[in-house]
């Protein structure tokens, strides 16, 4: 019996170790809310998951500003992209006396409750990456609105497609539950049908699972034969897709979408993708951080503010309806990234996340 | 009315509905029963096929393993990072697979010397493995695997990829294991009647050790099988596979009380689920339809496979009573029971005998 609640002890708390937070190193600060200038302030940077290289360069430039601007910054998540594990971690995160929480949340809603209770003891809230409804944070860094963002997929497909073909395309991303690839692809599906000829054939999901992306994609691809471009507005599905075009050897089909330039750095190198975008990642977590930094000097940022961020050039507060918000409010607003990136084989390797 | 040999097997209501399946969507979308489409998804069902082999061996031991999503996203980034900092291939292969091996004796060890049920037991090393790669690789995904190493994935024999043939060979091996040895007939054993087994001197824990160390072997498989296909590893891979693998044995006629079932039903279980996936494309479900649609169609198949066998059930009972009971037509010579006996204990005599 010994044997056996030891081992089983020992289990339960293996796994409770490497599920639940397996990124809490830093040595923490004891602010309590009071924290005076001899203490870096804490700041936790959360992403939708850990374990994904998009989040982890996000995490990696968010920490590197923290240093820059005497923060104590925190990336901690979860392996697994889900509601509870992000509000049990903002809510240690409340109890350890952190003044800023940032976060990509996994839904829109989800967080509202817990992201009030931290903002109710005068915790800073933001989100990145991926937003929460306006009303329960203060300012999301913004990649991009759904416009930008759809029409950036349109784009790099017309570079080798005419609008005026007629041709069959498809989409590929994670899931109907994921809010902003969601919104990127209804976005690019209505400039299709507005300003093109193309017909979009079939959507359809990987659930963030790589096998299924090739699989997936291998199954589209069959079922079409005539499909010509493929938009994969996905970090798992676009590399799926493109590993799918490999196996089939096939070459005439535009694969386009979103994900990271180390992930996808073989597929172009091999000319099987010619061009993807996305924003860069590393410099959206310096800039969540730059913005905290603001925030908690006691600056105050409204809409149509601007302000300068070293690195960054000089940035703007835009009102909540970029996003199609309807919810404005004072110390409330969406911080776009200036820029996006679109990457080929000329520029990949000037990237590293 | 006696019902053909072949019938009574399980999983011959497995894999016709896998056939008549396949034949059903073929009808509709002919594009689907193409040789190469077949080949395309017979080379999607490897690594589910391997993973539900092993999910199937540790059934029948009458015990159930849900690690092995996290057992193949370890070995593969084990395997990954060596492949990828040029270690041998022939020194890789042999490597993983003892991991892998090793992984599944963790689980076989705590269920029978640690006496911890083995869903606890492998809940907590599916937690633990997937924490470890997450420690091993701080969070990263494994990129740039070798093209030699990715070149397998598409080396083709008779128009079918090599990785077919070989998953192929080893699991009819393992079949004939399974039905023609001592240890296959051990492991039945063990599932049946952990007890009795023991009395006629099975060793039922060492059975029960290989058997999950077979799983992991088979996970290892599996990953170094997703390394070819895929090219790339992340900590997210095989998340929730686990529960694929046990639905393809489960529907393939492996029962969860243990003791009964087959390597070749759980593999058709396999291609059973992959045609489905696959086949959402080339019969016109829209995506967002994709969850619901699969759900529905093993559901289907389940009760299919119920009625079937309880079918087959009644007429092979009533064939046996017409036999010993009601008035014979020809009974078989020197086979005829003590006119008192009944058909229970003659049953329970012959299974002590």
């Amino acid at each position: 019996m010994k044997i056996t609640s030891a081992l089983f002890a020992s289990v339960a708390i293996a796994a409770l170790a490497f599920t639940a937070g397996c990124s809490d190193s830093t040595a923490t600060t004891d602010a309590e809310g009071s924290a005076d200038a001899a203490d870096a302030p804490r700041v936790a940077f959360i992403p939708k998951l850990t374990g994904v290289g998009f989040f982890e360069s996000g995490g990696a430039g968010a920490e590197a500003a923290g240093e820059k601007y005497g923060l104590d910054v925190t990336y901690v998540g979860s392996p697994e992209a889900s509601v509870a594990k992000q509000v049990e971690l903002i809510n240690t995160e409340i109890q350890q006396g952190a003044e800023a929480i940032i976060v990509s949340s996994v839904s829109p809603d989800g967080l509202c409750q817990v992201f009030k209770k931290a903002m109710a003891q005068d915790i800073l809230v933001l989100t990145w990456d991926s937003d929460v409804n306006p009303e329960c944070r203060t300012y999301y860094i913004s990649q991009g609105t759904a416009d930008q963002l759809g029409a950036m997929l349109v784009e790099m497909a017309e570079v080798d497609i005419a609008k005026t073909d007629k041709v069959e395309v498809a989409f590929h991303y994670a899931s109907p539950t994921v809010t902003d690839q969601n919104q990127w692809a209804e976005k690019a599906k209505q400039i299709i049908a507005d300003e093109t000829s193309w017909t979009v054939v079939d959507t359809v999901f990987s659930e963030n699972q790589t096998e299924l992306a090739v699989q997936q994609a291998e199954a589209l691809i069959n079922a079409n034969p005539d499909l010509k471009v493929i938009f994969a507005p996905d970090a798992n599905a676009l590399p799926g897709t493109a590993q799918a075009l490999e196996s089939l050897s096939r070459t005439d089909l535009n694969v386009v979408g979103f994900s990271t330039p180390n992930v996808m750095r073989p597929y172009i190198e091999s000319g099987t993708i010619k061009r993807f975008g996305l924003w860069d990642v590393t410099k959206q977590g310096e800039l969540a951080v730059a913005v905290t930094k603001q925030l908690l000097d006691g600056k105050k940022l409204n809409v149509g503010d601007s302000f300068d961020v070293d690195g960054l050039g000089t940035l703007e507060v835009s009102p909540n309806s970029v996003q199609g918000y309807d919810y404005e409010a004072d110390g409330n607003g969406i911080i776009l990234m200036p820029e996006r990136v679109v990457f080929t084989k000329d520029n990949i390797n000037d990237f590293d996340f | 009315m006696t019902v053909p040999g072949f019938l009574k097997a399980r999983e011959v209501v497995t894999i016709a509905g896998a056939l008549i399946f396949i034949v059903g969507v073929g009808v509709a979308q002919p594009r689907f029963v193409e040789y190469e489409n077949l080949t395309r998804i017979a080379n999607s069902t490897v690594i589910l096929a391997l993973l539900a082999a092993g999910a199937a061996l540790v059934i029948i031991t009458r015990n159930i393993d849900v690690s092995v999503g996290s057992t193949m996203a370890l070995t593969g980034i084990v395997g990954g990072s060596m492949l990828r900092d040029g270690v041998s291939i022939a020194v890789v292969v042999p490597v993983v697979i003892l991991a892998g091996a090793g992984l599944g004796a963790v689980n076989g060890i705590g269920v029978t010397y640690g006496r911890v049920p083995s869903i606890v037991m492998t809940l907590g090393t599916l937690g633990a493995y997937r924490g470890i790669s997450f420690i091993l690789t701080s969070g990263h995904s494994v990129e740039n695997i070798p093209a030699e190493f990715k070149k397998i994935a598409v080396t083709k024999l008779l128009g079918m990829p090599v990785i077919v043939w070989g998953a192929s060979a080893l699991l009819i091996g393992l079949m004939l294991l399974m039905s023609r040895t001592r240890a296959g007939r051990h492991l039945y054993a063990t599932g049946d009647n952990a007890a009795g087994a023991r009395l006629i001197g099975v060793r039922t824990n060492g059975m029960v050790i290989i058997a999950f160390s077979a799983s992991g072997a088979l996970a290892a498989l599996a990953a170094l099988v997703f390394l070819a296909q895929i090219g790339s590893v992340s900590n997210q891979a095989g998340m929730g596979i686990e529960m694929r693998a046990i639905a393809a044995a489960v529907i393939g006629g492996v029962a969860l009380s243990g003791g009964v079932g087959t390597i070749l039903g759980a593999t058709f279980g396999a291609v059973f689920i992959t045609t489905a996936t696959s086949s959402l494309s080339f019969i016109g479900i829209p995506g967002f339809w994709a969850d619901t649609v699969i759900g529905a169609i093993l559901l289907l198949a389940l009760f299919a496979d119920a009625r079937v066998r309880a079918g087959l059930e009644k007429r092979r009972l009533s064939a046996r009573y017409k036999r010993e009971l009601g008035g014979p037509p020809e009974p078989p010579p020197g086979d005829r029971p003590a006119p008192a006996a009944l058909p229970s204990e003659k049953r329970i005599a012959g299974g002590v005998a």
